[in-house]
C-alpha cells in the first residue's frame, strides 16, 4: 500500500508537464514519500500519521498557515515530566505529533514510525537502483 | 478429620480456600495417588465454586495412569496422611488451581492435577504426562504446563513451597502464608513472564481479597494483559488487577508507576529490536540516544534518496508506469487501468511462451522489472495475496499486448496515469 501510493505519486510528479527545478522536484518527492508513509495501512491508525498528514497539508497551503495552526493540546505540560530521560524532547521533535503524547505512547509511536521509515527508505533505494541500472 | 485439618489449613491460609467446598471433596478423588488418603488433596480443590465435577470424572482417567507407575514415584503418598508438613504445598496448588480454574473446569483439573503431581513427585517421570495434558488445554494451561515442566521454574515455584521437594522443609514456609503468596508471585513473575499478569488478575478475581488493586486502562496495548483477559472471568470489569509485591508500597500511585514503568521498559525492548545494533546497548539513556540517531539517519536518508530520485526523474515516466501496472496487478488484481501497461507483465509471463512478441525496445526494461517486483513486494509483504489472478489475466492481455505494440508508448501512458491518479486517496495533493 505504501509502495503503491508512492509509485503513483512519483508517476504524477514525473508527468508534470513543465519540468520543475531540481529542488522543487526534490521537495515534491519528499512530500510524496512522507504522504505514502502516512497512508500505509499499518500506520493509518497511528497518531504520527495523522500529525504527519496535517503537517504536509499545512505546508501545501501556505496561505492558510496562520489560521490552521492550533495550539498543541496540553495533555501534560511538556517541561514537567521528570521521569523522562533528557533526550525525550528531541525524540518528540523528531516523531511527528510527538509533542502531545506521553512518554509511554511516544515510544510506541516511535517504533511504528521507525518501521515505516525503514520501509520507505528501502523502497526508494530499490527504485533508485532499478531506475539507474 | 481430613476435612478438619484441611479446614484448619485453610483458615491459616486466610481467605484463599472456601470451606464450603470441602465437603465435596470428602469423597476420594483422583488425587488419591498423590496422597493415598486424600488428606492433603482435599484442600487444593475447594477453591472453585464453579467446579462441581471434581470427583469422579477426573479421577478415572487419572487413576490408571497414576497407578501404573510404581508407588515409589509418589513419595508423598505416605507422608501426606500425617498431613501437616505437606499442607504448605497446597498454596501452590491453590494458586495454580485458581489460575487454571478460570480456563475450564475439568480441563483445568486435569492440568492441575498433573501439575501438582509433577511438583510433588519426581519431575522427570511426570513431565511427559504434564506435557500431554498441558497441550490439550490451550494457551494458559500450556503456559502452566510448560512452566511446570521447566525445572528451574518448578524450583522457583516450589521454592517457598517445598524447598526442593523436601516434605519437611515445607513446614517452614507454611507459616508465612501471605508472604509466601507474594513471594511466589514475584518468583513466578520472573519465571513466567508475560502470562503472569493475566494469572494475577484471575487470582484476584477469584479470591476476592481486599488487597490493593490497581485499575489500569484496559484498552492499553499492554501485551501481558491480553493473554488472560479473554479467558479470565474478571467480574470487576475493565481493570487489570495488579498485586503489590512483597516489600513494596501498596499505594495506588506506586502501583500505577510500576505498571507504567513496565510498559515503558517493554516498549524500549521492542525498540531495541527494531534499531539495528542495539542489542548490546543497555540502559535507557544510551538506548534513547541510539533511537534518536537512527530516526535522524533514516530521515536524512529519505531526503537524500528523494534528491537522487529527482535527478533520475526524466527517465521515470515509462518505468514507473510499468512498475505501477505490475504493482496494481499484484496488489489488487485490478486490470482496468492497466490497458496500456501490460507489456511488462507479458514479458514476465509470456516470455517463455511467446518470444516473438518482444518489441525491440522493451527488453531493456526487463532487468529492472524483476528486482523491482521483488523490491516492491518486500515492503508490501502484507499485500500480496493476489498472485494467482495473473495467469488468468494473461489471455486478455494478449489482445492488449497487440494494441500496445501497435500504439505509441508515449501516447498511452499519460491516459492511464490519469485513471490511476484519480484513484488514490484524498490526502495526497500536488
Amino acid at each position: 500500500m505504501q509502495a503503491l501510493h508512492f509509485l503513483q505519486a512519483l508517476a504524477r510528479i514525473a508527468r508534470a508537464a513543465p519540468k520543475p527545478a531540481h529542488s522543487a522536484r526534490t521537495r515534491q518527492i519528499r512530500h510524496a514519500a512522507y504522504a505514502s508513509m502516512a497512508h500505509s495501512s499499518r500506520s493509518s491508525r497511528r497518531t504520527w500519521s495523522r500529525a504527519l498528514l496535517h503537517r504536509l497539508r499545512q505546508r501545501q497551503r501556505p496561505g492558510r498557515l496562520l489560521t490552521v495552526r492550533r495550539r498543541v493540546r496540553i495533555v501534560t505540560p511538556i517541561t514537567s515530566r521528570p521521569e523522562e530521560p533528557a533526550r525525550a524532547e528531541t525524540l518528540r521533535q523528531l516523531v511527528p505529533g510527538g509533542r502531545g503524547m506521553e512518554y509511554c505512547n511516544l515510544l510506541e509511536e516511535t517504533a511504528d514510525y521507525v518501521q515505516c521509515l525503514r520501509a520507505q527508505v528501502q523502497l526508494m533505494q530499490t527504485l533508485l537502483d532499478a531506475f539507474s541500472s | 478429620m481430613d476435612l478438619c485439618e484441611s479446614n484448619g489449613l485453610e483458615k491459616r491460609n486466610g481467605d484463599r480456600i472456601d470451606p464450603q467446598l470441602i465437603p465435596q471433596f470428602g469423597a476420594p478423588i483422583g488425587m488419591v495417588p498423590v496422597s493415598g488418603a486424600g488428606t492433603g488433596t482435599a484442600s487444593p480443590f475447594p477453591l472453585w465454586p464453579g467446579m462441581p465435577n471434581l470427583s469422579n470424572p477426573i479421577a478415572e482417567p487419572f487413576n490408571p495412569g497414576m497407578l501404573n507407575q510404581s508407588s515409589n514415584k509418589f513419595p508423598y503418598s505416605g507422608v501426606l496422611p500425617p498431613g501437616l508438613p505437606n499442607f504448605p504445598s497446597e498454596p501452590g496448588f491453590i494458586e495454580r488451581a485458581a489460575r487454571l480454574s478460570c480456563f475450564s473446569a475439568n480441563a483445568g483439573f486435569n492440568g492441575l492435577m498433573n501439575n501438582s503431581i509433577s511438583n510433588q513427585a519426581q519431575k522427570g517421570e511426570l513431565n511427559s504426562m504434564n506435557i500431554g495434558s498441558g497441550s490439550s488445554h490451550g494457551n494458559q494451561l500450556k503456559n502452566q504446563g510448560s512452566i511446570e515442566n521447566n525445572s528451574e521454574t518448578n524450583e522457583g515455584a516450589e521454592d517457598k513451597i517445598s524447598n526442593g521437594d523436601n516434605a519437611n522443609a515445607n513446614g517452614d514456609s507454611s507459616q508465612n502464608d501471605s508472604g509466601s503468596k507474594k513471594r511466589k508471585r514475584t518468583n513466578q513473575d520472573g519465571a513466567m513472564g508475560q502470562g503472569q499478569a493475566s494469572m494475577k488478575s484471575q487470582e484476584e478475581a477469584g479470591k476476592q481479597t481486599s488487597e490493593s488493586k490497581k485499575e489500569v486502562d484496559n484498552s492499553g496495548s499492554k501485551n501481558t494483559g491480553k493473554n488472560g483477559k479473554d479467558a479470565a472471568d474478571v467480574p470487576k470489569g475493565d481493570y487489570i488487577h495488579v498485586r503489590a509485591r512483597r516489600g513494596q508500597a501498596t499505594n495506588s500511585h506506586s502501583l500505577a508507576e510500576r505498571v507504567r514503568r513496565e510498559k515503558i521498559s517493554e516498549r524500549m525492548k521492542y525498540l531495541q529490536e527494531l534499531v539495528p545494533g542495539c542489542s548490546k546497548v543497555t540502559g535507557k539513556a544510551v538506548m534513547l540516544d541510539e533511537i534518536i540517531n537512527y530516526v535522524q539517519s533514516l530521515q536524512r536518508q529519505v531526503e537524500f534518496l528523494s534528491m537522487k530520485l529527482a535527478a533520475v526523474n526524466p527517465r521515470l515516466d515509462l518505468n514507473i508506469e510499468t512498475l505501477l501496472s505490475k504493482d496494481i496487478l499484484q496488489g489488487r488484481g485490478a486490470c482496468s487501468s492497466t490497458v496500456g501497461f501490460t507489456h511488462e507483465m507479458f514479458h514476465s509471463q509470456l516470455l517463455p511462451s511467446q518470444p516473438g512478441l518482444l518489441p525491440p525496445g522493451l527488453p531493456g526494461m526487463l532487468n529492472p522489472s524483476d528486482p523491482f517486483r521483488r523490491a516492491i513486494n518486500t515492503p508490501l509483504s502484507a499485500m500480496n495475496p493476489f498472485k494467482d489472478p495473473n495467469p488468468q489475466m494473461s489471455t486478455t492481455w494478449q489482445d492488449e499486448l497487440h494494441n500496445v505494440m501497435s500504439m505509441n508508448f508515449a501516447t498511452n501512458p499519460p491516459l492511464s496515469t490519469q485513471e490511476i491518479a484519480t484513484k488514490p486517496s484524498d490526502g495526497f495533493q500536488l
